[in-house]
């Protein structure tokens, strides 16, 4: 091939990728990455327009080096140029059909048609129960416990002690903020048994004598507490996050751990039944439901927009037939639990239920911080 | 004829998939630039062991010292087995690496926190995997697997780069020129990956699948050839996954967790970009088979 053919290639070849890099910056200047890429991703793309731009200069060096017959290549081979007319359409015009997609085409967010195809999921990320199972109180993993292993070979309750001190906080108990994680305490390897499903009745605490001022909760509501929320060592950060939620009077679900947050209900669901819950999402319908049902979902990105999957409640309002699909909605309820299509589901009995704008992020993403 | 809406679908995920492969095909062409300049042939043939069976072993676990994406790994490859790695070598590292890596065990752990079978079970099973993949490689391929018109040119490069008269700097740049080369006849194989994926997550439906789902026999062949299908990255296929639990078994779920990174179309069309399709056919059959075995002996033993 002529050096001034391959060079025609090289600057076309230039001209794509720092099409490419300015594609990029289009995208972070218009603040739409979060259309395609998570954000944990975000910085990798950004550096990448500038990697682009770099090889897309290295590629218009190399066409100026053959225009002017100056390249000194230590081989003559040809990298692969295509060789014919047709060829190089097809390989360029390929090249071309994102850049003109991305650039000419409205960014666009996967709603309710995406949701369908992919199948909602109503329970977080939790197996979902079929109805007529027995009573597990939800627990997925169902394990004979051991005692959890400790270095400091202290007992279970002091283990437990320190993980709910550190999720205690102000804001999210609904409690005076003198209260004493000790309090919380006080139920005994009761959790710890052997059988983590069962719960077990109140006869081996032995409350003992708190030294803080008892505050609006006493040591056997606590007691009680602990023991609605069973768990093993796979659900214990659950089982916390469900103690939090359950002591609020409105339960709301923070789109930083959207997921998490079902997960937790779904999994404690009985014990929800009648709490007030607050959630915003777009309307998503599938078949099965009647004219009064539909879901109030997000889709989440782990990665990018290909792994996207979508998450939601179940909720039930009378006029619901008057929104349309997609539309964004705060929805507030009560919880119920149900059967939906032969899986036992949480639902919200909607009260109050008004139309929002599109939220800036409208993806939710998993909570890497979840636990910690 | 597909609605305007998984239209727009399509164009979410084809760009979503391009853009978040980009960085990593660069990263590879370029650290495959980087060890072209800085590795020598004889560091790279003295790490790894003679012993066919040490010397799988300790290329699973390469991945944890050098993760890459799968995008980026392939020109890494293709350079290391120009500096004399072995094939079966530089293949577990491509196969073991996109799984063995802490931040896959991470994604994995996230996605199935509970289910310490599935997130333990995809290394384990994936290292079994690509040990038993490894030695049939060793004992059974024979001749070379790289294009042959790229054996030719970077064995005259080669040559050249030991050839005083040859200036440093120009040796350098025309590096930085041939791994901007190679990242452009890369990216059209990922831009075709991108595009039939994109096109493949707008067509098929949920129902399908869960139809599917429920033969033991079937089960593992759906998931597995699913997850060629789909084409997703190890870091966010566990999400996906896991949305599966209660239509596919636990050995299924990890067919799909293990052959998704190892062999999917996306790869497929990399891997044809670098070696002979003689070769891409062998190991496609291999990986397939392999893990097949061992997920559906999984699934009557444990």
């Amino acid at each position: 091939m002529s050096n001034r053919k391959s060079a025609i290639h090289y600057c076309f070849r230039a001209l794509i990728l720092a099409g490419f890099s300015f594609y990029i910056v289009h995208l972070i200047q218009q603040d739409s990455l979060n259309y395609y890429i998570a954000p944990r991703m975000e910085i990798y793309v950004k550096l990448t327009a500038i990697g682009l731009y770099v090889v897309a200069a290295f590629q218009a060096i190399r066409g100026w080096q053959e225009w002017h017959s100056t390249a000194t290549v230590s081989c003559d081979c040809e990298h692969h140029l295509p060789k014919t007319r047709l060829g190089s359409l097809i390989t360029y015009g390929f090249f071309l059909v994102p850049l003109l997609l991305g650039f000419f085409t409205p960014d666009t967010l996967l709603g309710s048609t995406y949701a369908a195809q992919k199948g909602m999921n109503y329970s977080g990320s939790n197996y979902q129960q079929l109805v007529d199972t027995p009573n597990s109180t939800s627990i997925p993993y169902n394990e004979t416990l051991e005692k959890p292993q400790q270095e400091t070979g202290a007992s279970s309750d002091e283990l437990l002690k320190t993980v709910l001190e550190d999720r205690a906080s102000p804001t999210s108990l609904n409690s005076d903020t003198n209260e004493q994680p000790e309090d919380l305490m006080e139920a005994s390897t009761t959790q710890y048994s052997s059988d983590p499903l069962q719960v077990q009745s109140d006869d081996t605490t032995d409350l003992g004598a708190s030294s803080v001022a008892d505050t609006s909760m006493s040591t056997a509501e606590d007691d009680e507490l602990m023991k609605m929320f069973p768990y093993d060592i796979f659900t214990k950060f659950n089982a916390e996050h469900a103690m939090e939620l359950y002591q609020l009077d409105v339960i709301e679900i923070p789109e930083s751990t959207f997921i998490e947050t079902l997960t937790s209900l779904d999994l404690y669901k009985e014990k929800f039944i009648g709490k007030k819950m607050k959630m915003s999402g777009f309307m998503f319908r599938e078949e099965l439901m009647n004219d009064s049902q539909f879901a109030v979902s997000r889709i989440a990105m782990a990665c990018c927009s290909a792994d996207s999957m979508p998450f939601g409640v179940l909720a039930e309002y009378g006029r619901a037939s008057q929104f349309e699909d997609d539309t964004w909605v705060e929805v507030v309820g009560e919880i119920e639990v149900t059967d939906f299509n032969g899986y036992e589901l949480m639902m919200l009995k909607v009260t109050s239920i008004e139309t929002i704008r599109e939220p800036e992020s409208p993806y939710v993403y998993p909570n890497y911080e979840f636990g910690l | 004829m597909i609605s305007e809406t998984q239209f727009q679908n399509f164009k979410t995920i084809f760009l979503g998939i391009v853009l978040e492969a980009l960085p990593f095909l660069l990263l590879g062409v370029f650290v495959a630039a980087i060890l072209q300049v800085f590795v020598s042939d004889e560091a790279i043939q003295r790490i790894i062991p003679r012993n066919p069976i040490l010397g799988v072993i300790v290329a699973c676990f390469l991945g944890i010292l050098f993760p890459l994406c799968e995008c980026g790994m392939i020109p890494v490859v293709r350079k290391l087995l120009r500096k004399g790695m072995p094939l079966y070598i530089g293949m577990v590292y491509i196969l073991s690496s996109p799984i063995i890596n802490p931040v896959v065990f991470a994604s994995t752990y996230t996605a199935f926190r509970s289910q310490p079978d599935i997130y333990w079970g995809r290394f384990g099973l994936a290292i079994l995997a690509a040990i038993t993949i490894g030695l049939v490689l060793y004992y059974f391929y024979k001749g070379n697997p790289l294009k042959t018109r790229d054996y030719h040119h970077e064995h005259a490069h080669d040559h050249h780069s030991h050839d005083p008269h040859l200036k440093k700097r120009r040796k350098y740049l025309d590096l930085l020129s041939h791994a901007s080369d190679e990242f452009f006849d890369m990216g059209r194989f990922l831009l075709l990956g991108a595009f039939i994926t994109a096109f493949i997550h707008v067509i098929i439906p949920r129902e399908l699948l869960v139809s599917i789902g429920n033969s033991e026999l079937g089960s593992h062949l759906f998931m597995m050839a699913f997850a060629y299908l789909l084409s997703l990255c190890s870091t966010s296929d566990a999400f996906v996954a896991a949305s599966f639990l209660n239509t596919f078994s636990v050995s299924s779920l990890l067919a799909f967790l293990i052959y998704g990174p190892m062999l999917d179309l996306k790869n497929t069309l990399m891997m044809l970009s670098v070696f002979r399709m003689r070769f891409v056919v062998f190991i496609s059959v291999v990986i397939t088979a392999v893990i097949f075995i061992i997920t559906f002996a999984y699934s009557y033993f444990i």
